[in-house]
């Protein structure tokens, strides 16, 4: 059974108009969603995104977690492509990435939604450990 | 496939079972990746590739032996191992197909239970068996004995979460 995508399409497409793409896979690497903003045609061949999805953000994310313990985590990878930008981040056990025009407003809005939801993550883990331990 | 290893020093090959192999350290790659991305991401993405590999190989063996029992195909992929040199398999089937498989490694190549090695000893086993009994399989329970210089694993099942 594929696990339950932590985040919605649409609620990943109302934070900014400019996200073009979201993608959700496990933190083992298995492709849980892949989709375009209706409307909008990715720039990549098909089966690209979904491939690239696999392991591709985890990989980047491990690599930039090396620094973790100096700099107090990693909240997300940006690169800034010629065309667009992507996002990578961890959402609990999942990783994100998204896609968006090269617009630093649009990025702020997506790094500040990231972060309030990691928040969110992590107090709804911190209760059901409490729940837990009673 | 050939029964053996070949290894033909004129041509510079190695064939094990008919693939073409090169001999490596190993555990000198586990080690990169994992210092590389972390442990965890370095298991994910060598399980990635062994998983894959282990269904490819066990899916070509049983075309190429389509009257062979799931013993005789498991004896026939456990030979593998020891030809690669990653150490002696042995792989216990149950009598109860509701119980784990039983994968014991000795003097094995790689030795650890996290990270690249994990999956670089157990994750083709997993592909290789998901593809023998057609249904998705996880390794369980890793442990290495070092007194015994042994690694251990279970397959199972994959649960639904």
């Amino acid at each position: 059974m594929t696990p339950t995508p932590i985040v919605t399409p649409d609620e990943v497409f109302a934070v900014n108009k400019k996200i073009r793409w979201v993608a959700l896979a496990t933190d083992k690497g298995e492709v849980i969603l892949n989709r375009m903003r209706p409307g909008v045609r990715s720039r990549t061949p098909q089966g690209v995104d979904e491939e690239f999805v696999t392991l591709g953000p985890l990989t980047m994310l491990g690599v930039a977690e090396k620094y973790s313990k100096y700099l107090e985590g990693v909240e997300s990878v940006v690169v800034w492509y010629g065309l667009m930008a992507h996002v990578y981040a961890r959402l609990g056990s999942q990783v994100i990435a998204a896609s968006f025009e090269k617009d630093p407003l649009a990025l702020v809005s997506f790094l500040d939604w990231l972060e309030g939801k990691q928040r969110e993550i992590t107090a709804s883990k911190q209760e059901t450990r409490n729940v837990v331990l009673g | 496939m050939s029964e053996e290893a070949v290894w033909d020093t004129e041509k510079g090959e190695l064939r094990i079972l008919g693939k073409r192999h090169t001999a490596i350290d190993a555990q000198a790659l586990c080690n990169h990746l994992d210092t590389l991305v972390g442990v965890q991401v370095a298991e994910v993405i060598m399980h990635n590739l062994e998983f894959r590999l282990g269904k490819l190989d066990a899916t070509k063996l049983r075309a190429e032996k389509p009257k062979a029992t799931l013993r005789e195909l498991v004896e026939h992929l456990a030979k593998t191992d020891r030809l690669s040199g990653l150490g002696i398999t042995t792989v216990t089937l149950p009598e109860n197909p509701q119980n784990p498989i039983e994968i014991e490694i000795a003097n094995p190549s790689v030795k650890a239970t996290s990270g690249a090695a994990k999956g670089f000893a157990f994750s083709w086993w997993t592909g290789a068996l998901t593809a023998l009994l057609g249904k998705e399989m996880e390794a369980k329970n890793f442990s290495y004995t070092e007194s015994k210089n042994l690694m251990m694993s279970q397959i199972v099942a994959k649960q639904n979460k």
